[in-house]
């Protein structure tokens, strides 16, 4: 299967070790994350929800295993969402 | 009122309605241990080592399907129960373990009996914490106690250092957890419901391969429902043996490696599979690229990232067993199936696989089939791994939820003593054996200690075969018998059963087989016997590693062994 380069985005809550929750994912399969941007997502309408965290982690391998894997990180209680946003031709 | 860290966790244990608690007591936990007496509604069980303590809260829940509950000390007390935790995890069983960590100031500072147990436990946990202030205690237990027992269940681990059992705060039990990323889905989709029912109403060969899932989601009168309507055969999965009666005319036992052979041509023959609540192991689907080669699959299961993981599912549904069968079962018309049954009905007639042959020796597979009749199949069965865990699994037959129990993901060897303590425990008005081969029992023989002390009536028949059963089959069948590191000699078992003040009896003829069980089920209290079994005695069928379903081997003309056995004490 074609190895391709995705780009996931996952929002997750702020929240100690939750990166090392993720990464342990991706670690236990073999896959080299290439790039991973942090950025907090700024919630106006209340400060009583929990704390959310944007993640942008470019990774490369096949759809399926990629798929597989977005599942995988969904299913850490922290994660709340994951999303394969690769599309081709964006620059 | 104000309460410390270690009231506040008993307080909650009391909410979510834990009565047993398997533990040892260590440095970190000594505030936890110290407030128990106030709580005498918290019956706590002293185990000889922590792995026990994972183990026995596994069989507890298990065997009850409530939450099973340990404590461990920090450092080696919780990496002690690490196997035991991801014994839980890969089966998913509702167990929370909570663990003392040195005080806050000294983490991270390699301080006396110091381990990231929330870093090691983190790939074998469905979640796990690090409590550091006492105000987020009750909240923490709150949400570990929902994850366990909600969804797909698991381990959930909670480490609480020794200053926050001590802290004070106000308890106020939160009614509510507040998840944003755990939202399980119980309702299958409408529109995959409906073509998963198209598929099995025009399938010629429909099979069911049911899993733990329906034990775990209590659809047994769902999953009947489906099979008669349709008149579909069912076979299971190793852990999902007794979610559907072995008795019933539609059961066709269970599939893998050491499953029927008439199942796994079944699987091999089928045109529509309908898996529910299962996870195509490697050991059950053997070759996954050979698996069910003419099946369209209908995958029911309630964790998404099992969808596709090891075999492709044509109609995936997630959603709750239960909950997803319901509603399938209004779309699924009758049917009668009437050559495709008679078909498996003649390959089990061809192909019997769970036939013991004739021999004046002591088999193994004889052993449990006398257990079996002694105890009229009513009995809790609490396996260690190997050959004995198959021929257990084999030669019993299991007509009621959760009266197998076994260790299938993880295979642990060492859990069949202390899970069947820990069943006994959950289920004391029910017969429970413990079935262990002669290598597993001495992994975690210590809780002989338990038991007694506990008086926790557990029937213990060990399969001694003077080896590592399984490994040695695998030698002998694939490595030219060369029996490497499998040879077991001693101990004693029925001078250690003594010594631990429990009675016990050698067997090594037949016809002492039953008078041995009459007289363990007629003792009030633990028993052991020693079955001094053929020492080669292979599990049959077998699908030989990186093999298909389809080449299943079964029992070959047995020439006479020729390995010298060790003496017998």
């Amino acid at each position: 299967m074609a190895t391709t380069k995705h780009t996931i985005v996952a929002v997750v809550e702020d929240k100690p070790g939750v990166l090392n929750r993720m990464a342990s994912v991706f670690r236990r399969r073999g896959f080299n994350i290439e790039s991973v941007n942090v950025i907090e997502i700024i919630n106006a309408e209340s400060s009583e929800l929990p704390r959310l965290v944007r993640l942008t982690i470019v990774v490369a391998g096949s759809a399926t295993i990629i798929e597989q894997l977005r599942k995988q990180l969904e299913k850490i209680v922290d994660v709340v969402k994951v999303a394969d946003i690769t599309t081709e031709g964006t620059v | 009122m104000k309460m410390t860290g270690a009231q506040i966790l008993c307080e909650s244990l009391v909410k979510e309605g834990v009565e047993v608690i398997f533990g040892l007591p260590g440095g970190a936990v000594i505030p936890l241990y110290d407030t128990l007496p106030q709580y005498p509604q918290l019956r706590h069980i002293l185990v000889r080592h922590e792995q026990g303590a994972a183990h026995a809260a596994d069989g507890y829940a298990r065997a009850t399907g409530k939450v099973g509950v340990c404590f461990a000390t920090s450092g080696p007390g919780a990496t002690n129960l690490v196997t035991g935790i991801a014994n839980a995890c890969l089966d998913s069983i509702p167990v929370i373990a909570i663990t003392g960590q040195v005080a806050t100031p000294f983490i991270g500072k390699d301080a006396f009996q110091e381990v990231d147990i929330s870093g090691i436990t983190l790939p074998i946990t469905k979640h796990n914490y690090l409590v550091l202030e006492v105000g987020s205690l009750a909240k923490v237990v709150k949400e570990a106690f929902h994850l366990a027992r909600t969804g797909r269940p698991g381990p959930v681990l909670i480490d609480i250092p020794r200053d926050v059992f001590i802290d004070q705060t106000e308890f106020h039990y939160p009614a509510e957890v507040q998840l944003p990323g755990y939202k399980p889905t119980l309702e299958g989709h409408p529109a995959q419901i409906k073509k998963a029912a198209k598929l099995i109403n025009e399938a010629q060969r429909p099979l069911i391969i049911a899993g733990r899932g329906v034990l775990v989601s209590g659809a047994y009168t769902e999953l009947k429902q489906l099979a008669e309507t349709a008149q579909i055969p069912v076979i299971t999965t190793l852990l999902g043996i007794g979610c559907f009666p072995e008795s019933h005319v539609l059961s066709y036992g269970w599939l893998g490696m050491h499953g029927m052979a008439y199942a796994n041509m079944a699987v091999e023959a089928a045109d529509a599979i309908i898996a529910i609540g299962m996870r195509f192991g490697d050991r059950a689907t053997a070759k996954v690229s050979a698996f069910a080669p003419h099946a369209s699959i209908v995958h029911i299961d309630i964790d998404p990232a099992e969808i596709g993981k090891n075999v492709h599912a044509d109609v995936p549904i997630v959603g709750d067993v239960k909950v997803v069968l319901q509603a399938l079962n209004k779309l699924v018309t009758s049917a009668e199936h009437i050559d495709w049954v008679r078909q498996i009905d003649n390959w089990r007639n061809e192909h019997p696989s769970i036939v013991i042959r004739d021999s004046d020796g002591l088999l193994p597979q004889y052993v449990i089939r006398q257990i079996y009749e002694v105890t009229r199949g009513e009995a809790i069965i609490v396996t260690g791994v190997g050959q004995n865990q198959m021929w257990a699994a084999q030669h019993y037959w299991y007509d009621r939820p959760n009266s197998l129990i076994s260790s299938g993901g993880l295979g642990a060897m060492g859990f069949e003593l202390p899970g069947a303590m820990g069943a006994k425990i959950g289920c004391p008005d029910s017969t429970v054996w413990c079935v262990a081969g002669d290598g597993g029992f001495q992994m975690t023989i210590q809780e002989l200690a338990t038991i007694v002390q506990e008086r926790a009536a557990v029937k213990i028949a060990i399969i001694n075969n003077g080896y590592l059963g399984m490994v040695r089959q695998w030698q002998e069948l694939f490595y030219k018998r060369q029996y490497v590191a499998t040879p077991l000699s001693g101990p004693d078992f029925v001078k250690v059963a003594e010594a631990y003040g429990l009675p016990a009896l050698r067997v090594k003829r037949k016809e002492e087989v039953v008078p041995a069980i009459e007289r363990a089920m007629g003792e009030e209290g633990p028993f052991l016997i020693d079955f001094m079994v053929e020492p080669e005695e292979n599990v049959y069928p077998m699908v030989p590693p990186g093999a298909a379903l389809s080449e299943i081997l079964e029992e070959p003309k047995k020439e006479v062994a020729a390995w010298p056995r060790r003496s017998t004490p």
